[in-house]
């Protein structure tokens, strides 16, 4: 121990040891579990995968779906919202709102701001289709929302604008799109584009089909001209779909966290049954596409429950509906279940289709052209989705030769939509249609916590909390009541 | 070899004496002595020895000793004094030029103020010194607690910090809020610090709280035993030097080492602990049933059967408690099925716990000169009142400390512990879920058939098994290993001057797995079940602290002394984790990962933290009766910016001896001190908050009717794809600091020879500039943003006054009690944000809202006048009811604030009485007010099983106006089964609040000294036989009992006071032995 005789010595090269190799000892902040940076082409399949699969066919879908009553919710549900009611707490909406924003919308944004060189250019143009695509639900379900100031973190509080601004961003941002898909010398996506596998043409038409939907949407909306709207749908149309083939189809595995979104009607077939009106409603038309859409009960009634659990099968293809809302509930298996052609879990999901251009477009030829002309196109609708669905050729021809001429009806406009329905099942078109045309005609369910099927969404729980100002500024009523307040292109106030 | 401390000591009394005799004259003598605890004959330093009538004074040094010169030749009258022993006053007689020698024994007062004070850092200081409060427990204290948890044993021992346990499960943490919450992030949990090392008390293995519940408190790996001293440092001032990490006060234990000069001598303790459940808050006397109608709860086919005109003739097994009542039970039932038995389930399956046992062995000494050491180790084998679960802890430690020479010393110290946990769910999946729903007409002790296979508790075709099944099939382990090392090199420099280097290192592995059995009877159905989710924790954290300490006494006596010191400190945390979940099990009961046909790694995780630390502490002090504590600490922390990681932080504390600084001592007034200190404090931000991540893409599934039915998600990789989203947070890379700081005046008294101390403390603390994820508009593309904002200010008053009223040879009575009061306040949060969540629900759930206390109850109320958007009727007051047309009240549309779950205050009284050998001792633990969200009462009504519906079948009316009218309500409801439900559902929360208030016995012991000769007969020095009991009794502010029954285990401060379904509170009986040999 003779060496540290005189510790004082020692002290200063102790603090010198303790003091030295510093500066790399603070450098830990770079996050091992979350990359900072991923290019668009990594970006792009978590981007599809959360546009189509949860926001565009999502809980607002099925609410959508629920409320024009293609299905109906089999259980007392006294302690949650009752979405069957019309019912939704704020914080339901803010669950969809967080996602359209939050999730989906900024994925789109940063795509499109991300793929800036020129090689980018198709992910460019993925980014501003889905980007409008988000808007289009965003402003249909809520109507006024920020627009110009989305997507800047920097301001806190962001404006909202009226739904006709929106709606002129929409179609902006599609005409980009189309623009850049007309890009030469572009790198394609290839595996890594789930939806189209880098084949840029089609989705230089799912553009197109956009395009003229959200045209068409416009049609009844206050202070536009109808025929114009009309018009500029049909115009779009010409570069869209040409048959089936060209559906955008999303297509799933089945396994385990790879699950088509409506599997929940087959996980909880006690719970989300077939409806009543929509059972009716094919019933009356004989509609061939009934046993692809709902599945025949296996019981007519079942006494009892454990083992002591007596079954009284059912004759062969009957199909029965639970009368949405209303509070006595059947038993499993004795009410219809939605079809495996959707609810399977390896399901492809249909995301747009040719057959819902077609109606599109007969629309538009009815405002511009009458029923006459509408009513061959209104034919293919109905046909495109009868051969999606795989109705056999000649039970086909009969259903369509059966419908009555478009000329010869009172109201034509009806006809298309009430058909359009069918083919739009589980879909929110059904219920965007609904609020724009009033068509078909669903009853109001009769615990209704709304005085009507709802006409929007109402605010979410989290834009009180923290953009409150803004939201008030909008006029319309944050509450269940907003829920009554018409939108923009369905006849209600530009805001 | 006399060691280094004395030799320095002697030097520089040789120093001062020189000095002193170079002014003075003949004709004095000198006055030489030490002084020394009465009972244990331990020297007691830095007494102050004055004698009477002159100014002359002396303090002791390290051994007790002291010398006074030149003291004027004639008869004098010694005094001394010392914090924490009563004065004492002696004769001497001095003759010129001699050397008189007095010593002293100095008898302690329980319940006062402790002479010397562990603070940050481990500097030992003069308790007169400080200019702030803390709150010292000694072992003493400590060995009378009951708790095999460290933490839960801190109830009611300091006036400013609340403990709240979450539950009575084995290794269930405890919360300690220290002078309130003060984080809007983070758990606002203290520091704990075990010899110099800061130790990790997480939770790190799952915190699940609302589904499957959370993993048991790493505060679980320490042994109460193994505690010397434990110190509190509750404000800023106090835990300056510690900095970012103390910013919600710090926890200073000093584990038990050897003393020098003591001979080899061993400890043991050995006790055993008896525990039973608190039970309790349920309806037990009306009958399983439905609608009146008994059932016997048996499944169909294993002799079901319910009362003629029941509509669940089908299904007898309606875990529904709305049969028939006791006294009223038809006589067909009992024809039926005989007598029927009335008992709580839960009181069938928390049965007593099987004993506890608690051993502990310690050998511990002095090695001559060259130093002392410590060997110790405990056996604890703790059951609770679940059979599945239990707590064995296995904790070895040892200490050595060397002289290695004159100037060096060396002392190591190292724990090794191993914890075994297994445990239950809590929540949602917990046993207990289930329990509360059961009538108490069901007997569910018996779990098996004849044959083997469960009783069934419920019909369908995937029935629930037996309670017995289930926690044999069903259940969570947790097996930790840590090394918490520590060792100390202390460089006596000469010239006042040491230079101390504290390096440490906790590090453990936790071995976590949830193991789901397969059902048998599912496979018939072609359902596989059976799943497992197994996670690997290592945790470790490296402390140094580098100190170059000044004292000043060192270089000679003089009025004003100024001593200080220097240091640096490096810290590090490293976290990593790996996870592997496996669904589908293949061979029943093997609970391999590979016997599983999906196994997945569900990613690693992994996190970093650095820190370096520059630190001074100077203190002046003037005649031993004013003191200036300046402290400064600058840090360096990894998670702020680079460009900006570094913040400084002042501290400065003034105490005076008011009594003897104005020479004024009433005969009533011993000492009195006032003490003012100011500080802030400086907080870094949490790991990886300045940037902006792409996390691994996932896609939710739909939600349609909340909660419950969820779609399918997807996870990536999809499809042979992996490929990264944006996260919804955005990084900041502009976080500055958080700051605190607190202003602290206190007033502290010795009255009455010692026999009374009070302390007052007043604080205002104010949290500014905190970092949290401030939940911003979804518009801005994201829903967090890591932000500086907000203003959190608390501010309350601490009071506690003790002391020994009565004390003679035979009886002595000691008391204390202690009272804090809180009150928190939001001043802000963050430009456009009134609210942030903080735990619980979509809804119900607690946030954080401006301009209210810390914590508020946020959830659909009913509609009130004129209350937020709802109806306005002139004449009738704000707030009053709105009923329905059907009589019922409404469900606002909006959540608002129901109620805060702050306490008004918190207060305990401690009391001992001593009579002869025995002693009996108690403490009542009291926290009154605050309110806290029962999310079981929903359940509890449905099933009938909830205390609310003790008045069923009567008719009510409402109190209230008539939304449509504005006109007295007058519809009458009549109180079925129907009715409970609309009023206590989960949507409508403000039927499901309940005051939170508690006053508890939380302990009393009665114990025994042997006496000397009987001791020694048995060859020992010493032994105490003493009987505790812990929770012996408890007064809820609820009908629904202890509130100390939530989700918080010790991790999130707002799940605290969110109820639903946790294991009970235990009462335990203990008997135990503690000897010296």
């Amino acid at each position: 121990m003779r060496f540290i005789k005189r510790p004082a010595r020692f002290a200063p090269l102790l603090l010198a040891l303790g003091a030295a190799a510093c500066s790399d000892f603070l450098d830990v902040n770079k996050n091992p579990n979350a990359p900072e940076n991923a290019t668009v082409d990594i970006r792009l399949a978590g981007l599809e995968t959360a546009f189509l699969h949860s926001a565009y066919s999502g809980s607002t879908a099925l609410w959508g779906s629920e409320w024009t009553q293609q299905f109906a919710f089999n259980a007392a549900r006294r302690s949650y919202s009752q979405v069957q009611n019309y019912e939704l707490f704020d914080t339901d909406a803010a669950s969809s709102w967080n996602l359209f924003y939050a999730t989906v919308g900024n994925a789109a944004f940063g795509m499109a701001r991300d793929a800036s060189a020129d090689a980018d250019a198709y992910y460019r143009g993925i980014g501003k289709l889905f980007l409008a695509w988000d808007f289009q639900l965003i402003t249909d379900f809520w109507g006024p929302a920020p627009y110009t100031d989305a997507f800047k973190p920097e301001i806190r509080e962001p404006k909202y604008d009226t739904q006709q601004f929106i709606y002129t961003g929409i179609l902006a941002n599609l005409d980009t799109a189309v623009t850049l898909f007309g890009a030469t010398g572009a790198r394609r996506p290839t595996s890594n584009d789930l939806l189209f596998a880098g084949d840029i043409t089609r989705w230089n038409k799912l553009a197109h089909y956009l395009q003229a939907r959200a045209n068409l949407r416009l049609a009844y909306a206050s202070g536009e001209d109808k025929t114009a709207r009309a018009n500029k749908a049909l115009a779009a149309l010409a570069g869209a779909f040409v048959s089936n083939a060209d559906d955008a189809d999303f297509t799933y595995p089945g396994t385990a966290n790879a699950r088509n979104p409506n599997y929940t009607f087959v996980e909880l077939r006690t719970v989300f049954v077939a409806s009543q009106y929509m059972i009716d409603m094919l019933q009356a038309r004989s509609d061939p596409r009934l046993p692809i859409l709902f599945q025949p009960i296996l019981y007519d009634s079942i006494k009892g429950t454990g083992t002591s659990r007596k079954t009284y099968p059912a004759k062969p293809n009957t199909f029965v509906g639970h009368l949405a809302g209303s509070d006595v509930y059947p038993a499993d298996s004795t009410v219809s279940i939605i079809g495996k052609f959707f609810s399977d879990s390896n399901a492809t999901l249909n995301i747009a289709s040719y057959s819902d251009q077609k109606f599109t477009e007969a629309e538009a030829r009815l405002i511009v052209s009458g029923p006459a002309a509408a009513d061959p196109v209104y034919r293919d609708a109905i046909r495109a989705n009868m051969q999606k669905l795989g109705v056999a050729t000649t039970a086909m021809n009969a259903y369509i030769n059966a419908r009555p001429s478009l000329a010869s009806v009172a109201n034509p406009l009806q006809e298309i939509i009430t058909e359009k329905y069918v083919a739009n099942f589980l879909k929110t078109e059904p219920w965007n249609d609904w609020r724009r045309t009033g068509f078909p005609v669903v009853p109001i369910v009769p615990q209704a916590v709304i005085s009507t099927i709802p006409q929007r969404i109402r605010a979410p729980n989290s834009e009180l909390s923290t953009n409150g100002v803004q939201l008030a500024a909008t006029g319309i009523p944050t509450g269940e009541d907003g829920m009554k307040v018409k939108l923009w292109w369905a006849g209600g106030d530009n805001k | 070899m006399r060691s280094w401390t004395s030799s320095a000591f002697s030097l520089a009394l040789i120093c001062s004496a020189t000095v002193a005799s170079a002014q003075a004259g003949g004709g004095t003598g000198t006055i030489v002595g030490q002084v020394v605890a009465v009972e244990s004959k331990a020297p007691l330093q830095s007494a102050r020895v004055s004698v009477q009538g002159t100014t002359l004074a002396a303090p002791t040094n390290v051994e007790g000793r002291y010398v006074i010169r030149n003291v004027p030749a004639g008869s004098h009258t010694l005094r001394v004094q010392m914090l924490g022993f009563a004065p004492r006053e002696l004769q001497v007689a001095v003759t010129a030029n001699g050397t008189a020698t007095l010593n002293f024994e100095l008898k302690d007062i329980p319940y006062s103020i402790t002479p010397v004070v562990t603070t940050a850092l481990g500097i030992a200081r003069e308790e007169k010194s400080l200019g702030y409060a803390t709150t010292s427990i000694s072992s003493t204290t400590l060995e009378k607690i009951p708790e095999p948890m460290m933490m839960q044993a801190l109830a009611g021992q300091s006036a400013g910090l609340t403990m709240t346990s979450g539950s009575g499960r084995p290794g269930a943490g405890a919360l300690i809020n220290i002078r309130g919450a003060s984080s809007f992030s983070t758990s606002g949990q203290p520091l704990f610090v075990i010899d110099g090392i800061p130790v990790s008390t997480s939770n790190d293995s799952r915190s699940d709280a609302l589904g499957t519940g959370t993993s048991g408190s790493r505060q679980m790996d320490f042994d109460m035993e193994n505690v010397d001293e434990l110190t509190v440092l509750k404000g800023a001032a106090a835990t300056a030097l510690y900095g970012s990490r103390a910013a919600n006060g710090a926890i200073i234990i000093k584990t038990k080492s050897g003393k020098a000069g003591q001979p080899l001598r061993f400890n043991f303790s050995t006790e055993l602990r008896y525990d039973t459940p608190i039970l309790g808050g349920y309806i037990t006397d009306w009958a399983a049933g439905d609608r009146g109608y008994y059932c016997n709860g048996k499944n169909v086919n294993q002799g079901g059967w319910c009362e003629p005109g029941s509509n669940s003739a089908t299904n007898p097994q309606t875990q529904r408690t709305w049969g028939p009542h006791k006294d009223s039970i038809p006589q067909v039932v009992f024809d039926s099925v005989g007598t029927v038995r009335f008992r709580d389930a839960r009181a069938d399956f928390y049965k007593m716990a099987a004993p506890t046992s608690d051993n502990s062995l310690r050998g511990a000494g002095s090695m001559g000169d060259l130093g002392t050491y410590t060997l110790g180790g405990s056996y604890l084998n703790q059951h609770g009142v679940n059979p599945a679960e239990k707590l064995n802890r296995f904790n070895l430690n040892g200490n050595v400390a060397i002289h290695l020479t004159k100037w060096i010393t060396a002392e190591a110290s190292v724990q090794r512990i191993r914890s075994n946990n297994p445990y239950q769910d809590d929540s949602f999946s917990g046993i207990d879920h289930t329990l509360i729903n059961l009538p108490p007409t069901w007997n569910i002790t018996n779990g098996f058939m004849p044959d083997g296979t469960p009783v069934f508790l419920s019909g369908g075709t995937q029935p629930q098994p037996s309670l017995q099944w289930q926690i044999a099939n069903e259940f969570n382990k947790e097996l930790t290993n840590r090394w918490i090392a520590s060792q100390q090199l202390k460089f006596n420099i000469g010239a006042g001057l040491h230079l101390n280097n504290n390096a440490g290192l906790d590090t453990y592995v936790s071995e976590y797995g949830r193991f789901i059995n397969q059902r048998p009877w599912l496979a018939s159905q072609g359902i596989n079940s059976g799943s497992t989710n197994q996670r690997k924790s290592t945790r470790t954290t490296i402390n140094d602290d580098l100190t170059l300490s000044l004292d000043s006494r060192a270089l000679g006596e003089s009025q004003f002394r100024v001593s200080g010191l220097i240091g640096g400190n490096l810290y590090s945390q490293d976290f990593a984790q790996l996870t592997g979940t496996g669904t589908t099990m293949v061979i029943p009961d093997y609970f391999n990962l590979g016997n599983f046909q999906t196994q997945t790694v569900t990613g690693t995780l992994t996190t970093q933290k650095r820190l370096l630390g520059a630190y001074s502490q100077m203190e002046f002090n003037y005649a031993e009766w004013a003191f200036l504590t300046l402290t400064g600490r600058n840090d360096w922390s990894s998670t702020l910016p680079t460009n900006a990681n570094s913040y400084f932080y002042p501290s400065a504390q003034l105490s005076l001896i008011f009594t003897d600084a104005l020479s004024w001592r009433p005969r009533w007034l011993d000492y009195g001190k006032i003490r003012v200190s100011k500080a802030k404090v400086g907080n870094d931000a949490p790991q990886y908050a300045l940037t902006t991540r792409y996390n691994n893409a996932s896609a939710p599934g739909a939600n349609n009717d909340q909660q419950q039915f969820g779609g399918p998600s997807i996870a990536f990789p999809f499809r042979g794809i992996t490929s990264y989203i944006s996260s919804t947070n955005l990084g900041n890379p502009t976080l500055r600091p958080e700051t605190t700081v607190e202003d602290e005046v206190g007033l502290e008294l010795r009255m009455f020879g010692g026999r009374v101390n009070s302390e007052m403390s007043l604080y205002r603390k104010s949290s500014y500039d905190q970092i949290f994820s401030v939940p911003s508009s979804a518009a801005t593309g994201f829903l967090n943003i890591s932000r500086n904002a907000g203003n959190l200010r608390n501010s309350g008053v601490e009071l506690s006054i003790g002391g020994r009223p009565i004390d003679t040879r035979l009886f002595s009575w000691d008391g204390r009690v202690n009272w804090a009061k809180n009150r928190s306040k939001v001043l802000s949060l963050a430009p456009g944000v009134t609210s942030i969540y903080l735990s619980g629900y979509s809804w119900p759930q607690i946030r954080i809202m401006e301009g209210q206390p810390y914590g508020v109850i946020w959830g659909y109320g009913w509609k009130k006048n004129c209350v937020a958007a709802d109806p306005c009727y002139q004449g009738v007051p704000e707030g009053t009811l709105l009923i329905g047309d059907d009589g019922y009240p409404i469900k606002s549309d909006d959540q608002r604030n129901l109620g805060t779950v702050q306490p008004d205050w918190t207060g305990s009284a401690t009391s001992e009485f001593r009579l002869g050998r025995f002693s009996l001792s108690g403490m009542v633990d009291i926290r009154h007010g605050g309110k806290l969200i029962n999310f079981e009462t929903q359940y509890e009504v449905n099933s009938g099983r909830s205390l609310f519906t003790a008045d069923r079948y009567t008719w009510t009316t409402w109190d209230g106006v008539n939304i449509n009218t504005g006109k007295p309500n007058t519809v009458r409801l009549f109180k079925d089964q129907d009715y409970y439900p609309l009023i206590y559902g989960t949507d409508r929360a403000e039927q499901q609040i309940e005051g939170a208030g508690f006053a508890k016995l939380r302990e009393m012991t009665l114990a025994y000294r042997l006496t000397d000769q009987f001791a020694r007969r048995l060859s020992l020095q010493n032994a105490t036989l003493f009987v505790t009991g812990r929770n012996l009794r408890g007064w809820y502010a609820s009908p629904s009992g202890d509130p100390e029954q939530d989700l918080s285990q010790g991790t999130n401060a707002g799940q605290q006071y969110f109820r639903q379904f946790s294991a009970p509170q235990t009462r335990s009986i203990l008997f135990g032995v503690r000897s010296i040999f």
